[in-house]
């Protein structure tokens, strides 16, 4: 019944609704509700009539149709619970089985009654509901006569006037999609750009219309009887309209329609790379890729950033006829590292990038992931080296503990199963050794010898199974267990050497990254430009690369190692290396270079303490955990070096007695002599190669060296083609002594700076050439001369009489050293390589021993020349191969790099390091004693390496 | 003496009374603040100090009496306020002093103050794990002031002042000694201006008896206050270090770890014992930590001999006759009615010989960060070095089993060393061998009575076998040497009898187990 006076309510309100205007007013409302009460009160008394009609006597008489006796029954039941009495007990259970009784009995009439005015109450309700959902005017009267008297902040009535609101969106263009069109909606989103036609009718007649989106009005034009609106989706908005009705009344839409314009999403791409992270300079990559995108993808372009910049390389599109926007774009994109200028060590990050054609944002760009990839190096491979070492001490740690946890026992097969178990995991170990003494070139030897040590031990280990006495076994278990103890404490002597070698190694390279630094921000300083910015910001770059690499390494090692080698000193030092780093970087960024050339400075200073104690520490950590073999190496070179010395010092006093005898000889001959053919290709050959040095690498010095000693030539030339042998060979000996020196101070800088694209070192190696030629031409020259032995004076004759056994003693040590060379500390030669070029200097050595004994001073200054400079070659080889190992690895790397095997090592006093390089370099200027000019020359180089 | 001579007297005496009474008033205030500051009447001098003026003389007493109630920025701003009153002259301990207050000022800036609910006690301490202190140096201090006042009859006004320092640097910055005696002596604490000073047991590489050392330094405090700082050193120390344990114990007596009677016996056997005047001025200035060990043997010997022999009373009795200005060796001898040469000689007489004592465990400063391994001793040989350190290698891959084969080979090689002896105990207490770990350790606890891994291991290896006793002493034993270890926590989080003191103990344990 209460459902049916609600309908029927309803519907006089529906009715209401129709009839009244847009703009409500507190009568029309009162009118209203008094027409919905009044039907519903009626309802609602019928309602409450025909109920109590169900209660009481009446009710019973409902009943009786259907079921007498429970009619009575029920009759007695209400009055009892209207006047109690007797038994409550009895009273609850005869109620209780009266309801029973109901409950069981045929429907009474009331319940059809009822049923009919539910469904046509329902009825009614569904049709009011279904006319408010179609009808806008019906929800604009139901809103105006809900509302009586609603007003905006500005005092606009509130009023639901418009009706048949319809949103035609059409899209961006670059989104080829079609327009659609939305009715109905309040809410609307759409991407940004999209064009928007908006249009409205209203109920009645609305005068001096007014659309606003947000704060922005909107023009409105009539299209007949509908208005609209055209703009664009640019933010987020809401629409509201306003305008005047028939009675000049100000009203307001109640109705909002909310706008979300969102962005365009970007592309998502995907990279895919299987390679290794650390890969050659040359290497060419390829990276597996996928890209998608809502509507087209406009490019798609592999991006690679290093210290030198950054590279994009775009991705040709797929041919038209595959493209199909609503699959990904997948493919392979190439990359050839060859190409970019990469430098070893450099780290280089690659992703890829993809643009749609979002024309009203700016292209969406969206990336993949990053990779970075680590160009290799000494340093990759020595921290390969590193980890092979460390994997490999791990498994050998493991094979002894299983020795040691896994008891022998006594009985035949639990011995026999335990064997088994081990003997796989040994022999797994065997093949780790020998994977890790192939990468280990220096510590081959070792490992090899180790490896056989094990393998033999596990061998007889395995002879004693399945037969085999038990108190054998024991002690092959025992033999078994004392090689891998062996085993690992020799790893772990590498490996604590190792990863000490390796962060004096990056401080070393630390400190040729620092001097570029110092030249870059000079050659800046003289000249802005923006080249030498760019190189400047690389190698600040891969300064604080390295630095980073050298903080990480001290970081593992003071986790492995806690305080054995390294202390906190050290660490605090790398900190503030970082640290004047960072401030050279800010310097150059703020254009300070003065500031910067501070910093620089401040870092070199870190940097050289920092290098300085690592390198202690690493000494210590030999000192401490190397044995018999560094040992003799070392032994091994102190006695090169001497030797080096007294051939060259040998050498200098043969070639003063040449020199005089060929004077004398000179004198003697008096005349004119033609220049022969081999002496004037050697001049042009010395000529060429002095032309061939690129003068603006060179400094200010240097280049006043080469244009005096080319001068000096064509003056030697020009007195030759005169015939005056006398002057041509005094203008030759001063020319070939600039160019020699040239060459040596060349090579000293290259040693330091190898220069922009290594010129500094081609110069010096022109400049060797030429100092190789002019030597070549001076001997030559001396050959037109007569017989030398016949212008030696007497105490010449002498010299060379006593050089000859000199020359024998150091014969005789060369050899001696060649057997130190082939020697085996520890069961591996010491350098087979060192002793045949020992022998081959021996053999010089011979042959000037033999033209000492016969007076031949050409021919013996000649061969003790050879002999010297054969020394110098094996020990600056066998140098660079123990820094190598050292820093973990053999081979060059590119021009500038190539020195980064060096050691350099730093004086290790207490005077400030600038003014003590200052003092050598000022001293490397004096003259040196007659006859050891050599020996300073390379005290020296070597102090100020 | 006749009658008239008396009278004499005692008229003679009468009219000096008056005499004496103005020189009294007479005398500068600054002198009797700064007097009774010397003898360690700190309260008396508070009060006096407040009719001081603003002469140069005056702000530097009053600068003195707010350093010696802890005022720091006060003594510092009264310091330089007198020497801006008057420069600086020759032989002027001004300067000296303002430096001290300031680099003490500065040490405890960022101190954190921890006062007891009476009052009575106050720690300072630096921030962070400091802080772990607090409670048991409360309890320290609480027991410590109960146990001094029976054995000396005398209970100190207070506050009590313990400043925690967290260093040796610390420690050198708030007195006036050098770091390098404190690293060469193993000083770690002074009790100087009225207040106690204790570094943090953190600061040691072993940790040490750093509660038995609280109690130490406030023995000298009361004997200070008690003799008016008349008591020689050598007296001080020797009383200081009989008394230490006194707290933890029913009655007074005299503990001597095996390493300190092996020194005192060779000493005795090579006669090199010290004079007892040579600890003067202090034992931080003595030249070896076996000095300094035998130093403290020899007066603690002394002193635990008269203090048997004699009887407390006697003790006290001497004390206060050094109060009143008795030199302290008339008074000790007068109060047992010998000669001191007699009890010298009777002392000596009464040095036991040992045999097979072990090395003196070197007190060594923590430097850098901490680590989880004790270092080795430099004396190992090499094969116990190499057993070492195939047993740190296979330690650090979780290898417990095979560590602790190498250590005991290791062990073997060098019999009794604790360093090896925890090696081995903490790989066999990881590999559940908690007997081994027990056999290994329980001898070295007797050796080396002060070796703080020692007790934490022992402590988790009674733990693990049920001995929940001996657990607990064991690791109530460990943090009184190293409190910063989590594993005596863990064990008494578990153990301890109270249901708070577990609940406190597992909250440090987890705490210290994260660092």
């Amino acid at each position: 019944m209460l459902v049916f006076a609600f309908g029927v309510a309803a519907i006089v309100f529906l009715a209401a609704c129709a009839q009244v205007g847009s703009v409500g007013s507190p009568l029309a409302s009162i009118v209203t509700l008094a027409f919905v009460l009044v039907p519903f009160i009626l309802a609602m008394h019928r309602y409450r009539k025909t109920r109590s009609e169900s209660e009481g006597s009446r009710a019973a008489l409902l009943l009786r149709p259907a079921d007498e006796r429970l009619s009575f029954s029920f009759r007695s039941a209400l009055e009892l619970a209207d006047r109690p009495s007797g038994n409550p007990e009895m009273r609850r259970a005869h109620a209780s089985r009266v309801l029973r009784e109901m409950d069981a009995a045929e429907t009474p009439p009331m319940g059809r009654v009822r049923k009919s005015l539910l469904l046509g109450g329902g009825f009614l309700l569904l049709v009011v509901a279904g006319a408010f959902f179609f009808g806008e005017t019906l929800r604009g009267g139901a809103y105006a006569l809900t509302h009586p008297s609603a007003r905006d902040e500005g005092g606009a009535h509130l009023a639901a006037f418009v009706t048949g609101v319809e949103a035609e969106l059409i899209y961006p263009a670059y989104l080829q999609r079609p327009s659609e069109t939305i009715a109905h909606s309040e809410v609307i989103e759409a991407p940004r750009g999209t064009r928007v036609r908006w249009s409205f009718s209203t109920r009645e007649p609305v005068d001096a219309l007014e659309l606003l989106f947000g704060e922005s009005p909107i023009r409105l034009q009539q299209d007949g009887e509908r208005y609209v609106a055209d703009f664009l989706l640019r933010e987020d908005g809401v629409l509201t309209l306003s305008g005047k009705d028939e009675e000049e009344r100000l009203v307001r839409e109640a109705r909002r329609w909310s706008f979300t314009a969102f962005a365009d999403p970007a592309p998502t791409v995907g990279i895919a790379y299987e390679g290794e992270a650390i890969v050659e300079a040359f290497a060419q990559l390829s990276f597996g890729f996928s890209a998608q995108d809502n509507d087209a993808i406009r490019s798609l372009s592999l991006v690679l950033t290093s210290p030198e910049g950054e590279v994009r390389r775009p991705i040709a599109p797929p041919p038209v006829a595959m493209v199909d926007d609503s699959l990904p774009w997948e493919g392979a994109a190439r990359l050839e590292l060859e190409r970019l200028s990469l430098r070893p060590d450099d780290e280089v990050t690659v992703w890829l990038e993809a643009e749609d054609g979002n024309d009203v944002d700016g292209p969406g760009i969206g990336q993949s992931d990053r990779i970075t990839l680590t160009i290799a190096s000494e340093r990759t491979r020595r921290a390969a080296r590193i980890a092979g070492l460390a994997a490999l001490l791990d498994a050998t740690l493991d094979r002894l503990a299983d020795r040691i946890e896994l008891p022998l026992p006594e009985e035949d097969e639990p011995a026999a199963a335990r064997h088994r178990t081990l003997n796989e995991r040994e022999r797994t170990l065997l093949s780790q050794i020998d994977e890790v003494a192939n990468l280990e070139q220096r510590r081959r030897a070792i490992l090899t010898t180790l490896h056989r040590e094990l393998k033999r031990a596990v061998d007889r280990d395995s002879a004693m199974y399945p037969r085999g006495e038990n108190a054998n076994r024991a002690r092959r278990d025992e033999e078994v267990r004392e090689v891998l103890e062996r085993l690992t404490i020799r790893l772990d002597d590498l490996l604590t050497t190792s990863e000490l070698e390796d962060s004096a190694a990056i401080a070393r390279e630390l400190e040729t990254l620092r001097r570029e630094l110092v030249s870059l921000l000079e050659s800046l300083a003289s000249e802005r430009s923006d080249e030498a910015e760019a190189q400047l910001r690389a190698a600040i770059e891969r300064t604080r690369t390295r630095m980073r690499q050298l903080l990480e390494r001290m970081a593992s090692m003071r986790e492995e190692h806690p305080s054995e080698f390294l202390n906190p000193a050290q660490t605090e030092r790398a900190e503030q290396s970082e640290e004047a780093l960072d401030a050279l970087s800010r310097a150059m960024e703020e254009g300070n270079i003065e500031e910067a050339l501070r910093s620089a400075h401040q870092l070199g200073q870190e940097l050289d303490a920092l290098a300085r104690s690592l390198q202690s520490a690493e000494q210590q950590a030999q000192g401490s955990r190397f044995g018999p073999r560094e040992r003799a190496m070392a032994d091994a070179m102190e006695v090169l070096l001497a030797l080096e010395n007294e051939q060259r010092r040998l050498a200098g006093r043969t070639e003063r007695v040449r020199r005089e005898a060929a004077t004398r000889a000179l004198e003697a001959v008096g005349g004119a002599q033609t220049m022969d053919d081999g002496l004037r290709s050697a001049l042009d050959a010395a000529e060429s190669a002095l032309e061939s040095m690129d003068s603006r690498s060179l400094g200010p010095m240097d280049r006043e060296a080469l244009s005096s000693a080319s001068q000096r030539l064509g003056d030697a030339r020009a007195a030759l083609e005169a015939g005056d042998l006398g002057e041509g060979r005094t203008m030759l000996e001063t020319a070939r002594g600039d160019v020699e020196q040239l060459a040596r101070e060349l090579e000293l800088s290259a040693m330091m700076f190898g220069g922009r694209d290594g010129k500094v070192r081609e110069s010096a190696e022109a400049a060797r050439r030429g100092a190789d030629q002019l030597r070549g031409a001076s001997g030559r020259l001396d050959r037109m001369l007569p017989r030398l032995a016949d212008h030696m004076q007497r105490d010449a004759r002498q010299q060379l009489s006593e050089d000859h056994d000199r020359q024998g003693e150091v014969g005789d040590r060369a050899d001696g050293l060649a057997e130190q060379f082939e020697a085996s500390p520890d069961e591996a030669p010491l350098s087979p390589e060192a002793a045949q070029g020992v022998r081959e200097a021996l053999a010089e050595m011979r042959a000037a021993e033999s033209a000492l004994g016969e007076q031949r001073a050409i021919d013996a200054a000649e061969a003790q020349q050879r002999a010297a400079e054969r020394l110098t070659e094996l020990r600056e080889d066998l140098e660079a191969s123990q820094n190598d190992s050292q820093s973990g690895g053999e081979g060059g790397e590119r021009g500038g790099e190539s020195q980064e095997g060096d050691r350099v090592t730093i004086p290790a006093n207490d005077a400030r390091d600038d003014e003590l390089r200052m003092r050598l370099l000022e001293s490397m200027g004096g003259r040196a004693p007659a006859g050891y000019e050599d020996a300073t020359r390379r005290y020296f180089e070597e102090l100020l390496r | 003496m006749r009658a008239w001579t008396r009278v004499l007297v005692l008229g003679v005496s009468f009219c000096a009374l008056p005499v004496l009474a103005s020189a009294q008033s007479l005398t500068p205030l600054s002198e009797r603040v700064q007097a009774a500051l010397d003898e360690m009447r700190v309260g008396e001098a508070v009060e006096l100090s407040e009719g001081l003026g603003d002469s140069a003389l005056d702000l530097s007493v009053r600068s003195r009496v707010h350093f010696y109630q802890g005022h720091y920025a006060q003594a510092v701003e009264a310091m330089e306020a007198s020497l801006e009153a008057e420069p600086e002259h020759p032989r002027d301990r001004r300067p000296g002093e303002l430096a001290l207050f300031r680099s003490t000022l500065q040490a405890t800036a960022n101190f954190v103050h921890v006062e007891s609910e009476d009052g009575r006690y106050r720690i300072s301490h630096a921030p962070g794990p400091d802080r772990h202190l607090v409670d048991y140096a409360l309890r320290v201090l609480r027991q410590v002031d109960q146990s001094l006042t029976e054995e000396l009859g005398i209970r100190l006004q207070g506050p009590i002042r313990l400043e925690i320092v967290p260093s040796a640097d610390t420690l050198a910055a708030l007195s006036t000694l050098e770091v390098e005696d404190v690293a060469r002596t193993g000083t770690i604490a002074l009790c100087k201006w009225d207040k106690l000073m204790v570094t943090s047991p953190r600061a040691l590489l072993r940790g040490y008896p750093w509660m038995d050392t609280i109690s130490h330094e406030f023995v000298h405090l009361v004997v200070a206050h008690l003799t008016h700082d008349r008591t020689p050193v050598w007296l001080q120390e020797g009383l200081a270090k009989f008394l230490e344990r006194r707290w933890r114990e029913p009655r007074a007596q005299l503990h001597l770890t095996p390493s300190s009677r092996g020194i005192l016996s060779n000493a005795l056997e090579n006669d090199s014992l010290l004079a007892f005047d040579r600890i003067h001025p202090s034992i931080a200035l003595l030249p070896s930590q076996e000095q300094a060990a035998l130093a403290f043997a020899q007066v603690s010997t002394f002193v635990a001999r008269y203090y048997e022999v004699y009887g407390r009373d006697t003790l006290r009795a001497a004390l206060l006759e050094i109060a009143d200005g008795q030199d302290a060796r008339e008074a000790m001898a007068t109060q047992a009615a010998r000669r001191f040469a007699e009890l010298e000689s009777e002392w000596r007489r009464s040095l036991e010989h040992t045999e097979d004592a072990p090395p003196l465990l070197q007190r060594e400063l923590r430097r850098g960060q901490a680590s989880e391994m004790e270092p080795i001793p430099e004396a190992l040989s090499e094969e116990a070095r190499r057993r070492v350190r195939l047993g740190d290698l296979l330690w650090g891959r979780q290898r417990h089993g095979a560590a602790a084969h190498q250590y005991a080979l290791a062990l073997e090689e060098a019999p009794g060393d604790p360093a090896l002896a925890s090696r081995l105990a903490r790989a066999a207490v990881a590999g559940d061998q908690a007997q081994l770990a027990r056999d290994t350790l329980i001898p070295i606890s007797e050796r080396h009575p002060d070796h703080a891994s020692t007790w934490a291991l022992l402590s988790r290896a009674y733990d693990l076998a049920g001995d929940v006793d001996d657990a607990r002493v064991a690791a109530r034993r460990a943090l009184s040497l190293n409190p910063f270890d989590p594993m005596p926590h863990c064990v008494l989080g578990n153990r301890a009898e109270a249901e708070q003191e577990r609940a406190e103990e597992r909250g440090r344990c987890s705490e210290l187990s994260r660092r």
